[in-house]
């Protein structure tokens, strides 16, 4: 039933050849992986031979080299139906047969996620768990991961993954979600052009624009629909060295490449409503086949004010022609998508500018791709390969419309040309336009070939290809009209996206995997290296001369078999390392330039002729040519234990990434002149003071601005386990349960800047001090989970359903004592200097060494919750679905103590619910 | 109205010795004159005590003083004008709360001549401390004739309660550092010896450049420009005796109107009214001050579900130094007030529910508790906002 193309990858015996006996090797599986204990039987015509697979599922069997032509092979195993094939045996061949187990597919339906046994810890989600989950976004799917719970979907705001991460509330550790890749069909999401912000404007984290951001933080899963999927993979694990440019995992999503009868899908729940309608046609004749399909999404914030709505609309078109000669299986794909998402803002009944208030953020996005795969069909060096290409062309926008109301007289700055100036003031009240212009226009190309090669006992599968992105933005950036800006006081100037040079990047791999068979062991070797590089930049830029290489490594051993009770019971234990190395986006290599204004001369007369302010204007460019990539460093050890279809996996992790992309201040001082008018009578004049005549000052303003720099750490550690059990008869229930223990730790990497606690005062007189600490933000998190899922397929009655309990043991949270003593200083004039156990002394100095207070590093902990889920979907001959599902239908969160505070959590919970309905015709 | 009773009150008795006069003979004899007090309504278990009355002959100039006990005085008085005035110490109850405070009351030119009816004088209470009080504090901005809300119009009225004349120089403002709607356990708690607090700023001036006369009040702008070129429902503030300016491109610098010094961070004003004031003088320099005077702080921030470690930096004002608070706060989000109960007791406010649109235009001001001679009113100041102030009246600059 599942057309998936298993004929590649499997891992193959080595055939050894003598004059008397041939021998050939194989391999039995089902859809989970490899059956042990399969028996096989070789009839020519009466039975030559009989042999029992392994725990790998691997066999070999011996014949006479003077027997040819067919063969009757009889595979038998308990809970399967027995085969009867008539196989072409050629020695080199490998033969792999696929089982299906006796209940029908009751066994290999998995309503949960399953991990994988393969050589990269990963977790499989198919369509039927997909169907059963009834998300909205790909974001509700993540639920099933190992550590995952089931949250309301918060579709007003982007959606971020982070994967093993407890997360922490904080732009600062951005690379834990923009290390995440999301590839599609093969070809990755790629967000390094995104630059729909608007920057300069004195933002509240509530505040629209910000919330929105997603420039350098990775994917937002809102815009992935899931009707569209076959199956998602979700490799946490250290993957293969073809995949480059991320830190944490990746996310693999395929969607559907087969015949589907029309399918239609009505769903509603308290903040949302979406509909899908799509069908795959086959022309078998012509090994065709064609997949469209197209969803919609409604969403709002909160159901009963619409302050904050988001619409996604997706639209795909896709071709899959296969071609069979004799020699090769050719298959080309071709795509074409739409993806819109859209957050729309309304504003408060309670604003009185509400009749013109108007905010939108629009994403477009047009992709187009294509890939080719080649496959030998005998066996021989080259085995396949395969090219894709991708081109997305993206129109993105912010419009806002804001009626500003200065809240008192100010200046106004306007001009870019650094130098003093005299300005204007702000008009009292006007309706600002705002537009941030956004064409992200990438492009990709990725070309694999796969060798196969024997020396001695071992058996080499190569792989070895090329990748080649690009990004670029050609829109006009952020606009408005500066004598009317969309914030009073702020700092941002017009800026063009499309002088924003592209960001390019090619790299190469180079990977062997080596099945070496040590019976009753046999061990997997995966070694691979990544070379990377970013084109296209500056010559002064540190990565513009530097080469990355990631070197990633698995090691598989599986166990020998043995019975346990009834049934063989199998054990692996994959050993992985691996380096990962991302990029960082076009924001943080060629960021805008900051505009610096500071007041000279501020003159505001009662009589308006005789107002005059001048402004010195600073234009920095915060570029950061020593920027270097973010590298995460995993390692981790996974152990395996099959019996009866009941499997466990654990899989202990550590890894570290010392060096995420991170908005760090930087002081520097900027002279200014502070003209005095005091001697001048402003009841006397005739004229505005001119500046030239006046006496004055010359001030040093000790100020910051931001730099991307690579100083922030995340290192995370933990356990993931997942047991599920076999389909058990009555309901077929399947009891899987999952969870982890997470334990995250961020931190800066590199010294930061920062003016002391108080003020510090010298003679009367304010002076500005910086210190650079060597740390400061340290936060332990740690959380602890488990859900248990009894899901229970009924395909008789056409009934499924699920009852999941999530339980959190505990979360602690713990701040990190501050480093009180600067390693350097700033003085008021912008002179660095050491700072000194003298400095500790001095009398001013001293206020720079910061405090620490024990209380705010105590553990924090918040004990244990449940939530219960519930989910069922009935079918109706078949062509009607209906389902519901109901989260938190009960929890259970005692109020408890928390240094001594009394924490009243109970009583908050809301059951989230939500229902829909499906069509097959 | 309780303060407007008062005021009757005393015209009243005021009218009824105009009407009683009597042309005089120039014999010198004395005449007795009985004077009752009564005592304000509202406190409840009155103790006075050490009242005495001073009668001061306007022309001669010769002060008769005698005690009052159980409320009355009969005092032999020559003829002539007088000028009577009251004062005692009394101990007392406020919903329950024990209290001290002195009772004044005020007779002003009493003609002396031939029979004089019996006097009676409404006392009023008066803080311990006679001085600069706030008068009037407008905190919230004013909202534009399109809806929105303007914030560069707001103010301190600082008023001379004394019957000398002061000197503003080196007058504090600040506000504190805690909300009044927002709870914690903040450590150390210093509050029964120090007001925490944010923004600091002083009144310039060598001691005696800027004269304050008994009656009369300064004016502390926000930002001191007439604010009716940018919104027609606000105030001209151009003729405000100081103004805030930080020295940025948010702000504008009248020239006509003098600067407060900073001493400490910006004091931006809280427009929902949810910072507590005070006035106070320093005994120490600033440099002093700022190198003594702080005050470091931690606390655990509660919400709902969740309970997070907290640190904070500011500055306090020993309870010593302050010359007047007012606490502020609104009805629906009220925890507690941010001072000693013995710089204020209570709290007032101009908006009833947080962000309460009624309070744009509105201030809070002082009552008045009664007049004392030469017309000057006296502000009616018993530590206790919630009783001193008349709560969300519109603003006195506004037309």
């Amino acid at each position: 039933m599942l057309k998936l193309k298993y004929l590649l990858i499997i891992g193959v015996l080595a055939t050894s050849y003598n004059l008397k006996a041939q021998t050939i090797g194989g391999m039995v599986k089902d859809p989970d992986g490899p059956v042990a204990g399969a028996t096989l039987q070789l009839y020519a015509p009466h039975l030559l031979q009989e042999t029992i697979t392994n725990g790998a599922g691997k066999f070999t069997l011996q014949y006479q080299a003077d027997i040819t032509g067919k063969f009757r092979l009889r595979i038998t195993h308990v809970g399967y139906i027995p085969m009867d094939t008539m196989i072409t045996l050629f020695p080199n061949t490998p033969v792999v047969i696929d089982m299906t187990p006796v209940s029908g597919t009751l066994q290999e339906v998995f309503l949960t996620a399953r991990e994988t046994r393969g050589l990269t810890t990963s977790s499989v989600i198919d369509k039927e768990a997909m169907r059963h989950l009834q998300p909205s976004s790909l974001t509700d799917i993540m639920e099933l991961l190992p550590g995952g719970r089931s949250i309301d979907p918060a579709l007003a705001s982007p959606n971020l993954l982070r994967l093993r991460e407890t997360g922490i509330a904080a732009d600062d550790y951005s690379i834990g979600t923009l290390g995440t890749a999301f590839m599609v069909d093969g070809v990755p999401m790629n967000t390094t052009a995104n630059l729909q912000y608007a920057a300069g404007i004195h933002q509240s984290s509530a505040d629209r624009l910000n919330r929105i951001n997603t420039v350098g933080k990775g994917v937002d899963m809102r815009s992935i629909s899931t009707d569209n999927i076959e199956k998602v993979e979700v490799m946490r694990g250290v993957p293969s060295a073809e995949y480059g440019n991320l830190t944490n995992g990746m996310v693999k999503i395929f969607r559907k490449k087969s015949a589907t009868p029309w399918e239609a899908r009505i769903k509603a729940d308290g903040f949302s409503s979406m509909g899908y309608a799509g069908k795959g046609f086959e022309m078998a004749s012509r090994k065709l086949v064609i997949n469209a399909g197209f969803d919609y999404l409604h969403a709002r914030a909160d159901p009963r004010t619409p302050l904050s709505n988001y619409k996604r609309y997706t639209a795909t078109f896709r071709i899959n022609k296969t071609w069979i000669t004799n020699r090769y299986q050719v298959e080309w794909d071709n795509f074409a998508d739409y993806t819109g998402s859209f957050d729309i803002g309304k504003t408060d009944m309670d604003d009185p500018n509400r009749d013109v208030n108007r905010f939108q953020s629009r994403y477009n996005k047009t992709s187009f791709s294509s890939a080719l795969y080649l496959q030998q069909k005998k066996p021989a060096f080259f085995r396949q390969a395969s090219i894709h290409t991708a081109v997305a062309v993206q129109r993105d926008k912010i419009i806002q419309d804001k009626w500003v109301q200065a809240e008192s007289a100010q200046i106004l700055a306007t001009h870019t040309a650094p130098g003093a100036h005299n300005v204007g003031y702000l008009t009292p009240n006007y309706m600002s336009h705002l537009e941030v212009d956004g064409r992200p226009l990438t492009a990709y190309l990725k070309a694999v070939a796969d060798f196969a090669a024997t020396t001695g006992q071992l058996k080499h599968n190569i792989k070895t290809g090329a990748e080649w992105n690009y990004s670029k933005n050609n829109g006009d950036g952020q606009r408005f009209n500066p004598l009317y800006p969309p914030a009073a006081g702020m700092t941002l100037r017009n800026r063009r996206y499309k002088d924003i040079p592209a960001a390019t990047d090619l790299s190469f791999f180079l990977e062997n995997s080596t099945t070496l068979d040590l019976y009753p062991f046999q061990v997997q070797l995966n070694g691979g290296v990544r070379f990377s590089k970013l084109l296209n930049l500056p010559p002064h830029y540190t990565l513009s001369r530097k080469v990355n290489a990631d070197p990633r490594v698995n090691l598989q051993t599986n166990f020998p078999s043995f019975r346990w009770g009834k049934h063989q019971m199998t054990t692996a234990l994959t050993l992985s390392y691996g380096i990962q190395t991302m990029y960082p986006v076009l924001d943080h290599l060629f960021p805008e330039y900051v505009y610096l204004d500071l007041v000279q001369f501020n003159y505001y007369h009662n009589d308006p002729a005789y107002r005059t302010a001048n402004v010195y204007t600073y234009r920095v460019l915060p570029q950061h040519p020593e920027l270097n990539v973010a590298r995460n460093t995993k390692w981790e050890a996974r152990l395996d234990i099959a019996l009866n279809k009941t499997r466990l996996s654990v899989t202990a992790f550590t890894e570290k990434l010392p060096n995420g992309f991170r908005d760090i201040n930087r002081y520097e001082a900027f002279i200014s002149k502070r003209y005095n008018s005091d001697h001048i009578d402003p009841d006397d004049i005739v004229a505005p003071p001119d500046i030239h005549t006046l006496p004055y000052d010359t001030v040093h303003n000790l100020l910051s601005y931001t730099i991307t720099e690579n100083g922030s750490l995340i290192s995370r550690q933990g356990i993931e386990y997942q047991l599920s059990t076999r389909r058990i008869a009555w309901l077929n229930s399947r009891f899987t349960i999952n969870g982890a223990w997470l334990y995250s730790f961020y931190e800066n990497s590199r010294p930061l800047y920062q003016p002391p606690p108080g003020s510090i005062v010298v003679d009367g007189v304010r002076q500005q001090y910086i210190g650079l600490y060597l740390q400061d933000d340290g936060y332990k998190r740690q959380r602890f989970n488990t859900n248990l899922t009894v899901d229970n397929y009924l395909p008789g009655l056409g009934l499924t359903f699920s009852t999941s309990f999530q339980a959190m043991w505990w979360t602690i949270s713990q701040n990190m004592p501050r480093h009180p003593v600067p390693l350097r200083y700033i003085d008021p004039a912008g002179q660095e200097h050491e700072y000194t156990s003298e400095s500790q002394q001095d009398a001013v100095l001293q206020w720079l060494i910061k405090r620490n207070e024990p209380q705010l590093h105590r553990k924090n902990k918040v004990p244990f919750e449940m939530n219960i889920n519930f989910k069922a979907s009935r079918a109706f001959r078949k062509i009607v679905h209906i389902s519901l599902f109901v989260n938190r239908i009960l929890r259970y969160s005692p109020d408890y103590y928390s240094n001594g505070a009394l924490i009243r959590r109970s009583g908050y919970n809301t059951p989230y619910f939500g229902m829909e309905l499906n069509f097959k015709l | 109205m309780k303060q407007q009773w008062y005021v009757w009150g005393i015209m009243a008795v005021l009218f009824s010795m105009a009407s009683c006069k009597k042309e005089d003979k120039p014999a010198i004899r004395k005449t007795p004159v009985t004077i009752t007090t009564t005592l304000p309504a509202g406190i409840e278990e009155a103790v006075v005590r050490n009242m005495s009355i001073s009668l001061k002959e306007n022309n001669t100039g010769t002060v008769t003083t005698a005690p009052v006990v159980d409320n009355t005085v009969t005092v032999e008085l020559a003829e002539g004008v007088y000028n009577i005035a009251i004062e005692g110490d009394v101990q007392y109850k406020t919903d329950g709360q024990e209290q001290q405070g002195k009772l004044k009351g005020y007779i002003e030119s009493l003609r002396v001549t031939g029979a004089v009816a019996p006097q009676s004088v409404k006392l009023f209470l008066s803080g311990g401390s006679e001085g600069f009080v706030f008068q009037e504090i407008f905190f919230s901005g004013t909202e534009t004739p399109q809806g929105n809300f303007y914030l560069g119009d707001r103010y301190f009225k600082i008023y001379n309660n004394s019957e000398d004349t002061l000197y503003a120089d080196g007058l504090v403002i600040a506000d504190s550092e805690f909300l009044t709607v927002e709870k914690n356990d903040y450590t150390p708690d210093i509050m029964q010896e120090a007001v925490a607090v944010g923004a600091i700023f002083k009144i310039p001036g060598n001691g005696t450049t800027y004269p304050v006369y008994p009656g009369k009040a300064i004016v502390i702008a926000e930002t001191a420009i007439n604010h009716l070129e940018f919104n027609t429902n606000s105030a001209d503030l151009s003729k405000a005796d100081f103004e805030i300016y930080h020295e940025d491109m948010d702000d504008v610098d009248n020239p006509s109107v003098a600067n407060v010094s900073p001493v400490f961070g910006e004091m931006v004003l809280h427009n929902r009214g949810f910072k507590s004031f005070v006035l106070a003088r320093f005994p120490v320099t600033d440099e002093q001050y700022l190198a003594e005077y702080k005050y470091d702080y931690t606390y655990d921030f509660v919400f709902e579900d969740f309970s997070f470690p907290m640190d904070g930096s500011s500055y306090k004002i020993p309870n010593e130094w302050v010359i007047d608070a007012v606490n502020l706060s609104v009805q629906s989000e009220f925890k507690w007030i941010v001072t000693a109960p013995s710089l204020d007791m209570g709290w007032t406010y101009s908006g009833q529910v947080d962000g309460d649109k009624q309070r744009f235009g509105n201030s809070v001001q002082r009552k008045e508790a009664g007049t004392g001679f030469n017309g000057r009113v006296i502000l009616q100041d018993t530590n206790n906002s919630a009783n001193d102030f008349t709560p969300q009246v519109k603003a006195s600059l506004i037309q």
